[in-house]
């Protein structure tokens, strides 16, 4: 093989092979130190990774989640039973860790009729925010569309919610009212008193 | 090294010549769908920008052309590149012409009609609905019978050989040739529903399996190992240095054809898939590092003495980023296969930016490296432009760095995104939307990026013709000499132990014998998975409350597949608890036993749909979502299907659709098959009861498809609720 003019001539240690295939030459150069070592330890890696998974006590993936689980269950059993009376949801209304829960169940069910921002959408949910109802005529009535539904429309009962969510998310909607939503639905239904009148 | 030459002279001198037309014709191929494929990339970056880009026509929505993208670039942009580099270094590394130039051209027309063929059914909603192995049965069979061929003329060569030694770069391409064979065969099994339709003999959690066995050993064997071969010719070729060890070539190839195999489940981490088949994957991933890297260390350390030279000659310049660029992809891909890494980039775009950085890298570049050295040896001219090579190198380099750059961003986003709760404990974005629109500004870097990439392949294919048009007007034939091997070889007897590798250089002299090692080493790692989970009842432990689908439900899942839903949608919720938080209890295995194909997607450009039928989205919702998703969902950015509101459910194909689901094994009765069609439009038809009920504008949907598809989706993930008692559904999951 003819070796290219520019480059130095080839380091000591390198031994040629006598390998010549269409020109292709080949040294007889050991494996790296440090390849040899990391490929070991990769395969030795498989001992404690498998241990750690699937023989110690509580590290498979079931085990983590469970545990995760546990936990949320235990927060939540730690809160007290909200009421969803006209008062208690007016005392939520004012509480921002509450609205915010309401929002994030609202964000990851309401939203696909009644719109990210509670502004209704075409043919499915009402505008929320403006002061015309279809089957609310007070507060309290909010939790009970919630739970049980609006037989004959889209509107289904939602029996995933836990009571302290749909306590939240109906104090979170009814704070909606009066806001001002990018593309408000037209008003529908009746005009009705404000919250706790 | 012991000496074969007294066998080797034995042999009389012969004369014979080298079939370039051959090559010529797939680096055209190469190019021609290289441009096509990356154009095709650059169409649904847009469309993933802006849903506008979908043009609102069924034929060209996200869903549709997303397989032709990765078939294209896949199987024609680098499945012609591979076959040029083959037909080129395989006839001069064994002295001979290939086999049969007959087979040749029956290789390349039948592998161009393949393609053809794909990206003509694709569009048109024709597909397996499996990533990768989307084309329906009987491109299956072609693409198995041009491989035959071409397998007949690669071993026919060398058996015809006027070298007694297989180069490395030739035990690369053997294994290519056997372990895509195997793959294909496997992973394409199936029950024939009609003339352009099939269902995969294999259900849920099985088919999973041997898709992602499927899967990720096509990026083993056809996007690794051949270019691998390509780089050991082309790149000490390019060099002019000698390949830096020898010892490490062996090393690395046997440890990374018999460890890759194994690899397929980091796929499937915290799905459905049984725990241990997922750990076995990992820990087979993280070995393959360096495997992987010893051709890596090959290729770079091989230009040692000839690193001036890099910075004045673009081919080496493309080889050299190629090879850091699968260096960069081998370390992170073990890495992204550690579970807990794989908890947060799965489903996200930093898979997509991984894969973008070993294609467009890796096999991009090695690819162009190699053609530019072969444009003036095959046209025997003078490259036409020669600027214009180190413009694509630039241009294409800097379009991958905007590119994965934008998506590793992206991706972290989304998967950050997804799992982070407030102090209370609640999702932080529980609008799954939200974390969509997010990613919109880094989707446009991305189109920027790989339109500069397109250009470079654009200047690439310009470049080649101009340079064809300067070919003489008959090329030269040039005539070798080499004297014909000896018929009664015996290799020298191995000496100096296991390490001195002596015993490999006999195996090296009988390619039979060597290719029959690669059979065992691919076959039996493969049978060491796929035969426990097929065995072991345990790993889909069945539930009571699971049936099958109903025929319309049926119909339905059949639009799901064909419109390609699995391309932005997982159905598989894991056991996470952010997950669980958002989409609902996560998925069991046993609830999947009737999909076949199992439809768990790899990326979640939308929501998971797993549990969408527990939701309380109603009809009306689904149909206007599907018209126009953008009214329900403001910024969404999935196409339209408002062709589902005017295509009619074709009826009278269910019943032998649900037989052939009978045949793998869903247990639906003869009778409720001979009445399939008409309790289909049973159910349509209280659908469609349903959307007037809730909407007066709803009217007259009883016949048509998206009728079908609401019904589907909104069964979807719901039976597991009728169990008896969920505690014990939980334990059923382990």
């Amino acid at each position: 093989m003819s070796e290219h003019p520019s480059t130095p001539p080839l380091q000591e240690e390198d031994i040629l092979l006598d390998h010549n295939y269409d020109g292709i030459q080949e040294f007889d150069n050991p494996l790296p130190g440090w390849w040899k070592a990391i490929f070991l330890g990769t395969i030795l890696f498989a001992v404690p990774y498998t241990w750690w998974y699937h023989f110690a006590e509580g590290n498979s993936i079931y085990d983590q989640y469970e545990a995760d689980v546990a936990a949320q269950e235990a927060r939540e059993a730690a809160q007290p039973q909200l009421e969803t009376d006209a008062k208690g949801l007016l005392v939520l209304m004012q509480d921002d860790t509450h609205l915010a829960r309401g929002k994030a169940t609202f964000s990851t069910i309401c939203l696909a009729c009644h719109a990210a921002d509670g502004g209704g959408v075409p043919g499915l949910g009402p505008n929320l925010c403006d002061d015309f109802w279809k089957n609310v005529k007070v507060i309290e009535d909010i939790p009970n569309i919630i739970r049980n539904g609006v037989p004959g429309t889209a509107m289904a009962p939602q029996v995933s919610l836990s009571p302290n969510q749909v306590a939240d998310v109906a104090a979170y909607v009814a704070s909606l009212r009066g806001t001002t939503p990018a593309n408000p639905k037209e008003p529908e239904g009746e005009k009705i008193a404000p919250w706790g009148n | 090294m012991q000496n074969p030459s007294p066998s080797v002279a034995a042999g009389a001198l012969e004369r014979f010549s080298y079939d370039d037309s051959i090559v010529r014709k797939f680096v055209f191929a190469t190019f021609i769908w290289g441009v096509v494929g990356l154009l095709v990339g650059v169409i649904l970056a847009l469309q993933l920008a802006d849903a506008r880009f979908n043009l609102g026509l069924e034929w060209t929505s996200f869903g549709r052309l997303r397989p032709l993208h990765t078939n294209a670039v896949i199987f024609a942009f680098a499945g012609n590149g591979i076959f040029a580099a083959v037909y080129y270094s395989t006839q001069r590394l064994l002295k001979t012409r290939m086999f049969s130039d007959k087979l040749s051209n029956l290789h390349f027309w039948g592998w161009q009609a393949i393609i053809l063929s794909a990206a003509l059914t694709l569009p048109l909603g024709i597909t397996q609905g499996k990533e990768y192995a989307e084309l329906e049965w009987p491109i299956d069979i072609a693409i198995t019978i041009i491989w035959v061929v071409f397998a007949v003329n690669f071993f026919g060569t060398l058996k015809v050989r006027r070298e007694r030694h297989l180069y490395v770069a030739l035990w690369f391409y053997i294994a290519t040739i056997i372990a895509i064979a195997v793959l294909h065969i496997f992973n394409n099994l199936w029950v024939i529903a009609g003339p352009w339709k099939s269902y995969s003999i294999y259900a849920g959690v099985q088919d999973a399996f041997m898709q992602w066995w499927y899967g990720h050993n096509a990026v083993a064997f056809f996007l690794t190992t051949p270019f691998l071969g390509l780089m050991y010719y082309f790149m000490p070729k390019a060099a002019e240095r000698p390949v830096f060890s020898y010892k490490l070539s062996i090393l690395h190839f046997w440890s990374l054809v018999f460890i890759y195999i194994w690899a397929g489940p980091h796929h499937l981490h915290y799905t459905a898939l049984p725990e241990w088949a997922s750990t076995l994957g990992m820990l087979f991933s993280v070995m393959l590092w360096m495997p992987s890297w010893g051709g890596m260390l090959n290729g770079l350390l091989t230009l040692r003495g000839a690193w001036n030279r890099v910075a004045t000659d673009p081919i080496l310049k493309f080889f050299v980023v190629g090879i850091t660029f699968y260096g960069m992809s081998t370390f992170e891909g073990p890495l992204l296969s550690v579970k807990a890494v794989n908890s947060l980039s799965h489903y996200t775009d930093w898979t997509i930016a991984h894969v973008h950085a070993g294609t467009l890298g890796w096999v991009g570049f090695m690819i162009f490296g190699m053609v530019y050295w072969l444009m003036p040896r095959l046209f025997q001219t003078e490259v036409a432009k020669p600027k214009w090579v180190n413009l694509h190198f630039w241009t294409g380099t800097i379009g991958i760095v905007l590119y994965i750059v934008s998506i590793y961003a992206a991706g972290l986003t989304q998967g950050l995104m997804w799992r982070a709760f407030t102090a209370e404990g609640i999702l932080q974005y529980p609008d799954f939307l939200e974390t969509v629109t997010r990613l919109v500004p880094m989707y446009w870097i991305r189109v920027g990026g790989g339109t500069l990439y397109l250009f470079g392949a654009v200047l690439g294919l310009v470049n080649l013709i101009l340079t064809w048009k300067k070919r003489p007007a008959t090329y030269e034939e040039p005539v070798f000499e080499a004297p014909a091997l000896a018929p009664n070889y015996q290799p020298a007897p191995a000496s100096g132990g296991f390490m001195a590798m002596n015993w490999h250089r006999a195996w090296e002299g009988k390619p039979f014998k060597f290719t029959a090692w690669v059979v065992i080493a691919v076959v039996s790692a493969s049978l060491f998975e796929i035969i426990p989970t097929f065995v072991i009842e345990s790993n889909v432990p069945t539930i009571a409350s699971v049936k099958p689908y109903t025929p319309l439900e049926l119909a339905g899942r059949d639009i799901y597949v064909a419109e390609g839903c699995y391309n932005c949608h997982s159905q598989m919720v894991r056991p996470l608890h952010f997950e669980t938080e958002r989409f609902g209890e996560y998925s069991k295995a046993g609830e999947f036993v009737y999909d076949h194909p199992f439809q768990w997607g790899s990326r979640r450009i939308g929501p998971d749909l797993a549990r969408v039928g527990q939701r309380t989205l109603t009809a009306s919702w689904h149909l206007r979502h599907l018209r126009n998703p953008q009214e329900t969902s403001p910024g969404s950015i999935m196409p339209s299907y408002a062709h589902l509101l005017r295509k009619e459910i074709n009826f009278e194909q269910i019943p032998r659709r649900m037989k052939a689901n009978q045949t793998v094994g869903v247990p639906y009765t003869d009778d409720e098959i001979l009445q399939g069609a008409q309790q289909a439009q049973q159910q349509a038809q209280q659908v469609a009861a349903q959307l007037a009920k809730e909407s007066q504008d709803l009217q007259g949907f009883e016949n048509k498809e998206v009728v079908a598809l609401i019904a589907y989706l909104q069964r979807l993930g719901t039976d597991i609720a009728k169990a008896p008692s969920s505690s014990s559904a939980m334990q059923e999951g382990k």
